[in-house]
């Protein structure tokens, strides 16, 4: 701790000296604001319900819909400079909007909200390969996802991560999907393989934090929160993960007081959180950051 | 001069190096969850604006009402007045229909979505209950295979069912038709593609000895099953006749 804080004397000096001296502007001036935030909101689940739930309904009457979901999201934006909207899955799938329009109409709300990404549930494969293709077009933004080996057209439109300048921050994000044998139609994913998450999950996280110098990592989990059996969920990913800051978990409908605090195979700790489902609510997660060197050595360069 | 300048060269590397390994440290993660409830009622202009042209026609289509139930239909374990009541209907349905006698029926307990209320029932309550576009189907299975759905069914706790009856603690006992299963004998099972393709692990559907499509999707079924019933002037009064039993 000692450590850190004379470094971050030095630096801080040091900064200040060269700046004054040559009127830099960019960059080293401002780095005497040392934080920053982020606003993290997610949404898994939704499962075309584009409409609130039915006056009469009996558990979630006049609740969700893609209106109010809308006007909250708006309204982060106002309050927030730096906001990532993303979803963890089964966009697809459970109102007639989806039998019939085949999810043009969920892409199209989603790129007006603004989404930055989404990974894949297992019912965004209800309309095959084609149906996912066509209905994409209309959606304006990426679909993660590094566990599936995608040997059709899919392959165009999924990404293993995606890297989000924030601000100041660099945010990696990537997805992790569910296995999908005993859950999709095997002619409706023809093509997809899936592979062991956590490693792969590890692989990708550990290039975003240390290569690509990511500030924040976030996995968009379809694997579910947990399960009795010894199923791979977000929970087991998050005890053997490394690297990983924030889990966006869905597909088993999972209502939290709060997230999960656990601790990774490094003993740091990584965050699952989820959001009910059909859009009944909304995740935010605040993160505050806080500028830190990394190391002081090789200052001692000759010139 | 050159010193002052070396000095001043060594400060702006200094710099730009310290600045390229300074990076953010996540310190502080709140979360918390925003509901969407009936209290927030305003408007969105143009969101509604995208939705409208979608919901004109579909609206209409999803409200006619095609019958009346006499009581709230709920899927359960090990029997459901809903569950029963969708077996029933897909084993009459498609026995009449896709001119083949099934011995029985199995569907899935996760692939009823939805309850059906008390009192109307709309179009698209069915699509709530069976949002899926599956078809049905009839695999011929060994009656080794019938022992199998047996196990998986004691194993499960219940799924929907038709023209069975089963106690869960011996399910080699399972009677179809009334009567015990011969092993060797071969049996016609309705169920849905998805099913039948290894959805929820049902894996004794897998190599059956024949399959037949039907070219019905379920949820058509269910449709068409509920308006004859009206048409004949009968409301929905399905009921627990003991099925499966713990």
């Amino acid at each position: 701790m000692a450590g850190y804080l004379n470094n971050r004397r030095n630096f801080i000096k040091n900064v200040s000296l060269g700046s004054a001296a040559l009127g830099l502007g960019q960059g080293l001036i401002t780095s005497a604001k040392q934080s920053e935030e982020l606003i993290i909101l997610h949404t898994n689940d939704v499962h075309s319900h584009i409409h609130a739930f039915e006056k009469n309904h009996s558990r979630y009457a006049g609740a969700g819909g893609a209106i109010k979901r809308s006007l909250l999201i708006d309204s982060y934006r106002k309050q927030y400079k730096n906001v990532l909207l993303l979803d963890a899955g089964d966009i697809f799938q459970g109102t007639p909007f989806f039998n019939f329009y085949g999810g043009e109409l969920e892409m199209k709300l989603m790129t007006k909200m603004g989404y930055d990404a989404a990974t894949l549930g297992n019912h965004d494969f209800d309309g095959g390969i084609d149906g996912l293709l066509k209905a994409k077009k209309y959606g304006k933004f990426d679909f993660l996802n590094a566990n599936y080996v995608i040997e059709n057209e899919l392959k165009n439109i999924v990404k293993p991560y995606k890297i989000f300048k924030k601000g100041k921050i660099k945010v990696g994000v990537f997805g992790i999907g569910i296995e999908l044998e005993g859950l999709v139609d095997p002619k409706l994913c023809a093509g997809i393989i899936y592979t062991e998450p956590i490693s792969k999950a590890n692989k990708i996280a550990t290039h975003l934090k240390e290569k690509m110098e990511c500030d924040y990592v976030i996995c968009l989990s379809h694997l579910g929160l947990k399960y009795e059996s010894d199923k791979v969920s977000d929970i087991t990913l998050a005890n053997n993960s490394e690297h990983i800051d924030l889990i966006i978990g869905g597909h088993t409908h999972s209502f939290l007081d709060e997230p999960l605090r656990l601790k990774d195979k490094n003993g740091e700790e990584t965050l699952v959180s989820q959001a009910a489902w059909a859009g009944l609510r909304l995740g935010i997660v605040k993160v505050e950051f806080t500028k830190e060197l990394k190391t002081s050595a090789g200052i001692t360069t000759k010139v | 001069m050159k010193k002052i300048f070396r000095t001043l060269l060594f400060l702006v590397i200094t710099a730009l190096f310290m600045r390229c390994n300074t990076n953010y440290t996540a310190t502080n993660t709140a979360v918390n969850y925003n509901q969407l409830d009936s209290t927030m009622t305003q408007k969105s202009r143009s969101l509604a604006k995208l939705i409208s042209p979608y919901n004109e026609g579909l609206e209409a289509k999803m409200n006619a009402v095609i019958n009346t139930s006499e009581k709230d239909m709920l899927k359960a374990r090990p029997e459901g007045i809903l569950s029963n009541f969708v077996a029933d209907l897909i084993f009459e349905e498609v026995n009449e229909l896709a001119d083949f006698t099934g011995d029985l029926c199995l569907l899935n307990h996760g692939g009823l979505r939805s309850s059906l209320p008390s009192g109307d029932i709309t179009v698209g309550n069915i699509y709530q209950l069976m949002p899926f576009d599956n078809e049905a189907v009839i695999l011929q299975l060994k009656g080794e295979k019938i022992l199998e759905i047996a196990h998986y069914l004691a194993q499960s706790g219940g799924e929907p069912v038709s023209n069975i009856q089963l106690n869960l603690s011996s399910p080699e006992l399972i009677l179809v038709n009334n009567k015990r299963v011969n092993t060797e004998s071969t049996y016609n099972v309705i169920t849905s593609d998805y099913l039948a393709n290894g959805g929820d692990k049902m894996y004794f559907f897998t190599n059956p000895v024949s399959i037949k499509k039907t070219g019905l999707k379920i949820r058509d079924l269910i449709i068409e099953y509920i308006q004859e019933e009206k048409e004949q002037g009968r409301t929905l009064n399905a009921t627990l006749d003991g099925r499966i039993s713990k």
